[in-house]
């Protein structure tokens, strides 16, 4: 977990983006890797392709940190997934998560306002 | 972490999900309406690189490194495997190094040691005495012994011994047994205590004591049967029975009372007997400098004697200087020498390494294409060249433990330490990191250059057209005349050796008559009190010696003529200014009588032999004593004494020289001969002792039977030592002729390495050059065209290194001067005879991979690729 101080890495944002992306996405309910993308995809407008390379990493190493739980179900097809849902940890992570996310958002929202013309 | 018994089931389940993943997408597809083939192959290019993601994602489960591991040493084996040429000359090139150099220094390194294992070892000091500025250096009498120990507060304990002989005739046949007298103090000095049994007491030490002995581990098992009750049953030696009181252990001693067969078995040092010359050591007080030591012993020395004019300075020095004087240049050249080995096996290694992993980088760029990262492949070479050092030092360590007693059997008899020889394991520890070292260097760089090339270039490559492959040909070959250069520099100095032996042999026959030898007698001063009953006893053993059939002429001296004495002397010559007191001069010194000259085979050269009376007061001085006091003439006739309390002496004759057996020129002798005066008792000593020199045609064949009779005639003479000059000469050849095998071994392996680095890049420039020899045999070149080019590229690169070498060697051998003989360290016929056989070897090893070139056929090398 980053810590509050740390400066923010290019790496780090992105990831600590995608598992925020990730549990956001289940918020809404247990979910399977292929469903995670779909609905990553659908959600922004197809703007944001996740890539599998990143993403099943990032989803064994949440259920490692016990923010998502693992079980196998049957799915409507007949076939075995692995579906994941969201923990009471997990839960408290999004929320920290989310403000966060809304305070930097916000910051960076106050840096790209129109400058005042001071200079010129 | 995930378990490794756990691991394979996740393994599964991964694989599971991920089929899941895809037959959804595949669904999908299908569901907009493309072909089933079509949908499973968009799913999967959708999804990307299923195995790297599978990779990625098993990192976050913890507790991979194990596992890569497994799989990298899985791998490193197949590869080995795969190419057994390659492994079997890398773990031979890298064990032999590896091997010879665990070898040297295990045996150089114990003697070596800065601080010997005992306590307080690094402050264990010799005590000697020296005269002139230290230009002679001797030990003391065991009265000043005393007087250090007692009067001075530099060392926290001193402790004597002697080295002594004797004949030991219990339990089976009579044999002669070395040993020590120590002081009581020695077994605590060392910090040693018995196996069995006590240590002795002061009381044991005093005169009139009941003799007692200990014995040595080694004389107790082989001579007593290791019996645990030994305490109290006696041994005889010299006759005396000495009752047991205990055995110390096997390593008792070592490094100070002398090698194993020195020390087999201990008597109390009677201190009240005057004894002229002991060994003493002493362990300084934490804090006190030897300079200290030095000053405070040589004022006690100044106390002792009364005058400071006569008393020798103290000498107090660190006990290894006084141990390694004799063979410190030979263990530096063997440590130089086999250090030349090991550079060779890792240039070698080097060379493998780097042909391996260019010929490799396809393999490379196809792991970097499917997912491989730098670090990983890093690793994985990391692994592969662990795992060849580490079987190279386990075949190595195999060589050093056969090598090690196959040394010690060609020992030359002075070095005894190299029976205690064993592998050193920070030896082993640290030739085994430098190869590894050397194998991953050079056999990463070349891997990882390859990962950081854009991987289509890498895969386009042909192995003909690889990128690097100049600069990596010019770098190999560079390695492979830095090897030959390195051999060139070891085959001089092995032949240089050589070439010395040889003459030393030859001068050395010619240096005494056939069929000299020499028998040493001691007779205790005890049952002969004057001079004029020793005197009788040893010419009654001249005179019988003389009759025994064959002899031609028999007498007595000081020494063996092969050892003969010096004497560091204040020669005056009457009518000259006398000498100042510092200026003493070397002379060879021997008291003989007339029929020596003939027996050594040294002609009159002017004036007469003196007749042998004592009174005569004449001497026989030697060519060079000729030459160097008086270089105009008139040496016959002169008067001459020794020191100001010496009686004149006239010049009766001058003989021809004998040189010292080794010696390079007839420098040093110049030799003083007096008439035998029969005492032959050194001033304060308890034997007297003289040689007894004769010529008999048989030699060998009569020795026995004189040393026989001699001990018939008086059982309380002992013979201590009878040889034959053949014999001996051969015995003072030991240690040089030790020096040449181990350095000719050497350079042997070092031909053989640098041989085989050349025919790995000669043919491994054929392998790369098929193509370009197919298309030089299409357009006509024959046989002789190729050969010449692929030799050409062999022999530019031998003769640019036999040409370093040979000025290498140039400047290095003058290091090695004063291991030669006869011969100058430039000598033109050993540095053509080297240049020569590299020639020829070098030739042979690019002509073997040259012939391959032959076998090309123009038509397939053209299809090749």
């Amino acid at each position: 977990m980053a810590s509050e101080n740390r400066p923010l890495s290019r790496i780090e944002l992105l990831q600590g983006t995608l598992d925020l992306i990730i549990l956001q996405t289940l918020r809404w309910g247990p979910r399977h890797g292929y469903g995670i993308t779909q609905l990553i995809r659908a959600g922004s407008k197809d703007a944001l392709q996740v890539d599998t390379g990143s993403l099943y990493p990032a989803l064994h190493r949440l259920e490692r940190q016990k923010f998502i739980a693992a079980e196998w179900l049957i799915s409507e097809n007949n076939q075995r997934v692995r579906v994941y849902s969201l923990t009471d940890r997990g839960r408290k992570q999004l929320a920290a998560e989310r403000s966060r996310w809304a305070q930097m958002s916000d910051a960076i929202a106050g840096l790209m306002k129109p400058m005042p013309e001071a200079e010129s | 972490m995930i378990w490794p018994w756990r691991r394979r089931r996740r393994e599964a389940e991964l694989d599971a999900e991920i089929q899941g993943h895809l037959a959804m997408a595949a669904r999908d597809h299908e569901a907009q309406g493309e072909s089933p083939r079509e949908a499973a192959y968009a799913a999967r290019r959708e999804f990307g690189n299923a195995t790297l993601v599978k990779e990625v994602t098993r990192q976050m489960w913890g507790g991979t490194w194990f596992e890569q591991l497994g799989q990298d040493l899985r791998f490193a084996g197949r590869q080995l495997r795969r190419s057994p040429g390659f492994s079997v000359v890398a773990v031979l090139t890298l064990s032999l190094g590896i091997g010879a150099n665990a070898t040297i220094y295990s045996i150089v390194h114990p003697v070596l040691l800065s601080s010997l294992p005992y306590p307080g070892g690094d402050r264990i000091v010799a005590l000697a005495q020296s005269m002139y500025q230290g230009r002679i250096t001797f030990t003391p009498t065991s009265d000043l012994v005393d007087a250090w120990r007692t009067r001075s507060r530099s060392f926290e304990a001193v402790a004597a011994y002697r080295n002594v002989e004797w004949t030991l005739t219990d339990r089976g046949d009579a044999e002669m047994v070395r040993g020590v007298e120590i002081g009581p103090e020695m077994p605590s000095f060392l910090g040693v205590a018995p196996l069995v049994g006590r240590p002795f007491t002061p009381d044991d030490a005093r005169l009139g004591a009941a003799p007692v002995a200990l014995l040595s581990e080694g004389l107790w098992r082989r001579r007593f049967g290791g019996r645990s009750d030994i305490v109290g049953q006696t041994v005889t030696l010299d006759r005396r029975q000495h009752t047991i009181v205990g055995v110390m252990p096997r390593d008792f001693g070592r490094w100070i009372l002398g090698d194993a067969d020195q020390r087999q078995a201990f008597v109390p040092l009677v201190r009240e007997t005057g004894v002229a010359a002991l060994n003493a050591v002493g362990r300084l007080r934490t804090g006190v400098t030897m300079q200290q030591a030095t000053k405070e012993l040589s004022a006690i020395s100044v106390a002792e004697a009364g005058s400071a004019r006569d008393a020798p300075a103290a000498d107090v020095r660190p006990i290894r200087a006084w141990q390694i004087q004799y063979y410190g240049t030979t263990l530096r050249l063997l440590f130089g020498a086999v250090g030349l080995v090991l550079l060779i096996a890792c240039a070698n290694v080097a060379n493998l390494f780097l042909v391996r992993a260019w010929s490799r980088q396809r393999e490379f760029g196809i792991r970097t294409a499917i997912g491989a990262s730098r670090g990983r492949l890093a690793r994985q070479l990391l692994t592969e060249s662990a795992a060849l050092s580490l079987l190279s030092g386990v075949v190595g360590t195999v060589v050093a433990w056969r090598a090690i007693p196959i040394i010690a059997t060609l020992r030359p008899p002075m070095m005894g330490f190299l029976d205690d020889a064993r592998i050193d394991p920070a030896a082993l520890a640290f030739t085994l990191c430098l190869a590894a070292v050397t194998g991953m260097a050079f056999g990463i760089a070349p891997a990882l250059f390859a990962a950081r090339r854009p991987v289509g270039d890498t895969l386009k490559d042909t192995s003909r057209t690889m990128a690097g492959h100049a600069g990596s040909r010019r770098f190999r070959g560079t390695l492979v005349v830095v090897e030959i250069a390195l051999s060139t520099v070891l085959l001089i100095s092995a032949g240089l050796l050589i070439r010395s032996l040889i003459a030393r042999v030859r001068s050395d026959d010619a240096l005494f008559p056939k069929g000299l030898m020499s028998v040493t007698l001691e007779l205790p001063a005890a049952g002969y009190p004057s001079a004029a009953a020793r005197a009788d006893a040893f010419n009654r053993i001249v005179e019988r010696v003389r009759s025994v059939p064959g002899v031609e002429a028999a007498s007595l001296a000081m020494g063996s003529p092969w050892q003969r004495g010096v004497r560091l002397a204040e020669l005056e010559i009457q009518g000259r200014a006398a000498p100042s007191d510092h200026e003493p001069v070397m002379l060879g010194y021997d008291q003989v009588q007339p029929e020596y000259f003939r027996a050594v085979g040294a002609s009159l050269l002017a004036g007469r032999i003196f007749r042998g009376d004592p009174d005569e007061h004449a001497v026989v001085v030697s060519q060079a004593f000729s030459r160097r006091f008086f270089p105009s003439g008139g040496a016959l006739g002169a008067r001459v004494r020794f020191g100001k309390t010496g009686e004149w002496e006239t010049v009766a004759g001058v003989v021809g020289d004998i040189p010292f057996p080794g010696a390079t020129s007839s420098s040093g002798s110049e030799t003083v001969y007096e008439p035998a005066s029969g005492t032959f008792l050194p001033s304060g000593g308890t034997v007297a002792r003289a040689s007894v020199v004769t010529l008999a045609a048989n030699a060998s064949a009569i020795l026995p039977f004189i040393t026989r009779s001699v001990m018939a005639m008086d059982s309380s003479v002992r013979v201590r030592g009878a040889s034959t000059a053949t014999a001996a000469l051969a015995q003072t050849r030991a240690q040089p002729r030790f020096v040449m095998t181990l350095l000719s071994a050497f350079a042997a392996l070092a031909l053989v390495l640098a041989s085989v680095g050349l025919y790995g890049v000669v043919a491994y420039s054929v392998r790369q050059r098929t193509h370009e020899i197919g298309v030089r045999v299409a357009l006509g070149a024959d046989a002789e065209n190729v050969l010449g080019l692929v030799l050409r590229q062999g022999l530019s690169v031998a003769f640019l290194g036999i040409a370093f070498g040979l000025a290498g060697a140039a400047a290095v051998t003058r290091l090695m001067r004063s291991q030669l003989f006869g011969i100058g360290p430039l000598d033109p016929a050993t540095f053509v005879a080297v240049a020569g056989v590299l020639a020829l070897v070098t030739l042979a090893a690019s002509y073997l991979p040259a012939r391959a070139a032959l076998r090309v056929d123009p038509a397939e090398a053209l299809r090749y690729e």
